[in-house]
């Protein structure tokens, strides 16, 4: 007959016996699982490896959750959990001092999709796929963020400045110092690139 | 000029960027999401929504007290608590319908028997993503798997059907789409399956005899799972067709500890 009880799925979708229903940390795990998918593209975007994205998504969720208490209303779950996600991943690109720098290669054709996106890493293979994105990997961390929040999540330099916690003409500034940077690797002059 | 520029160079790093689709988040991640309420956090006292934010100077004593609270308040380890599981629970979940349950799940229940699955309480649901394009899992052995349970669910967004096996192992699970008449794989009957589109999930190699006692049909008429009907277990391959209501957009997965298959197909 069937079965009345479902013990083997309890098993991947979590111990959630041990959350109270209806109160705060339930609206907390939906939110989260709402934008779970959005913020590990975000932190795989920002730190261009899956393992780290899932690791850094890992923190900021814990982080988050500790802090729930510091968020008031659920409208502003996104930006909120943003903030924690995009402090991780700083964290992280400063510890790494500097991205890997990956050569551009003249003969890689930008248009080309990524045929399987599953073939190594799917971050890696969209931030070395196309020459301008490639050489985000010259400009600080903090430039960094900027642009992927800017141009990936779409975000305006408001809402980035909300994620990052700065001015808005700090945002500003540090766009332009990167498009300068890319820029001058994309045009290749002579010693361009290094900083 | 130097705007122009400006603005190609923005624009391509836009479509370099957004280029291709991205994974969605690991399990791993969901899991340790889903295992969060076993930790302390402050929102029991400060409440994250609309409740009272305590002061600073009180803070350090009050969530000491609060994760005292916490621990006192959380169910037990041992056993389901209250709307306990995003899959069902049995009891728990069969009979925590105060919880926010979905519409269509409260509704389309055609018996209490098939009704274990239906959300109660915390519901997690990740955004449905379609994955047509994997059509097979493989098998994990070379061997006959047996079949052990087969289970249906409806959550909010998916309908879920579950193949359980013996053991560690699975056998391999083909899906394709499928378009009635349908018949018996041994006796060439024709079997009827409600539904307007259709999925025919095929295990290879695989049995159900003498290991699988549960039905041949379900009718749970879920929102969009309409009808799930075997229609083989013959030479190797237990055969499987799900009648849709509409869509027939799914993703499959597989499980371990015991070793299941999981097939979603998105829900109105």
């Amino acid at each position: 007959m069937l079965s009345r009880v479902a013990p083997t799925l309890e098993q991947r979708e979590g111990d959630l016996g041990t959350a109270a229903a209806g109160d705060a940390g339930e609206r907390f795990l939906r939110l989260a699982n709402g934008e779970l998918d959005r913020a590990y593209r975000l932190a795989g975007m920002i730190l261009g490896d899956r393992h780290e994205a899932e690791d850094a998504t890992q923190d900021a969720l814990i982080r988050a959750w500790r802090s729930a208490g510091a968020l008031r209303d659920p409208a502003g779950f996104q930006a909120w959990f943003d903030r924690i996600l995009v402090n991780v991943c700083r964290d992280r690109l400063r510890r790494r001092r500097r991205i890997t720098f990956v050569a551009i290669d003249p003969e890689a054709d930008p248009s080309t999709e990524l045929s399987t996106p599953d073939r190594g890493d799917p971050f890696r293979a969209i931030l070395d796929r196309d020459q301008v994105v490639r050489a985000m990997a010259r400009v600080s961390p903090d430039e960094r963020l900027v642009l992927i929040l800017h141009y990936w999540a779409d975000l305006t330099l408001d809402g980035v400045a909300e994620r990052l916690g700065w001015p808005v003409g700090t945002v500003k500034s540090r766009l332009h110092h990167a498009l300068n940077e890319i820029r001058r690797v994309v045009d290749g002059p002579p010693g361009g690139g290094t900083r | 000029m130097n705007d122009d520029t400006n603005a190609d160079l923005e624009q391509r790093l836009r479509d370099g960027l957004r280029k291709s689709a991205l994974p969605t988040a690991p399990d791993a991640l969901r899991q340790r999401l889903a295992r969060l309420p076993s930790e302390p956090h402050s929102s029991r006292l400060a409440s994250v929504f609309g409740g009272l934010r305590l002061a600073a100077l009180a803070s350090a004593a009050a969530v000491a007290i609060a994760f005292v609270l916490v621990v006192r308040a959380l169910p037990g380890s041992s056993g389901p608590g209250p709307g306990a599981s995003f899959a069902g629970g049995g009891p728990a979940s069969a009979t925590g319908s105060t919880a926010p349950t979905p519409t269509a799940a409260a509704t389309a229940r055609p018996s209490p028997s098939e009704a274990f699955d239906a959300p109660g309480g915390v519901v997690l649901t990740p955004p449905f993503t379609c994955d047509v394009s994997s059509s097979v899992i493989p098998a994990t052995t070379t061997g006959v798997v047996p079949l052990t349970d087969v289970r249906v669910g409806t959550h909010l967004g998916f309908d879920r059907i579950v193949f359980e096996f013996a053991g560690s192992q699975r056998p391999q699970l083909t899906v394709a789409m499928a378009d009635p008449p349908f018949v018996g794989d041994a006796n060439g009957q024709k079997v009827n399956v409600a539904g307007k589109e259709f999925l025919s999930l095929k295990l290879y190699d695989a049995s159900g005899y003498p290991t699988y006692t549960g039905p041949d049909a379900f009718s749970p008429r879920y929102p969009n799972l309409a009808a799930l009907v075997n229609t083989g277990d013959y030479e190797g391959y237990v055969t499987w067709i799900a009648g849709l209501a509409s869509s027939r957009c799914y993703r499959i997965s597989t499980l371990t500890g015991p070793s299941r298959i999981v097939l979603d197909v998105q829900a109105p």
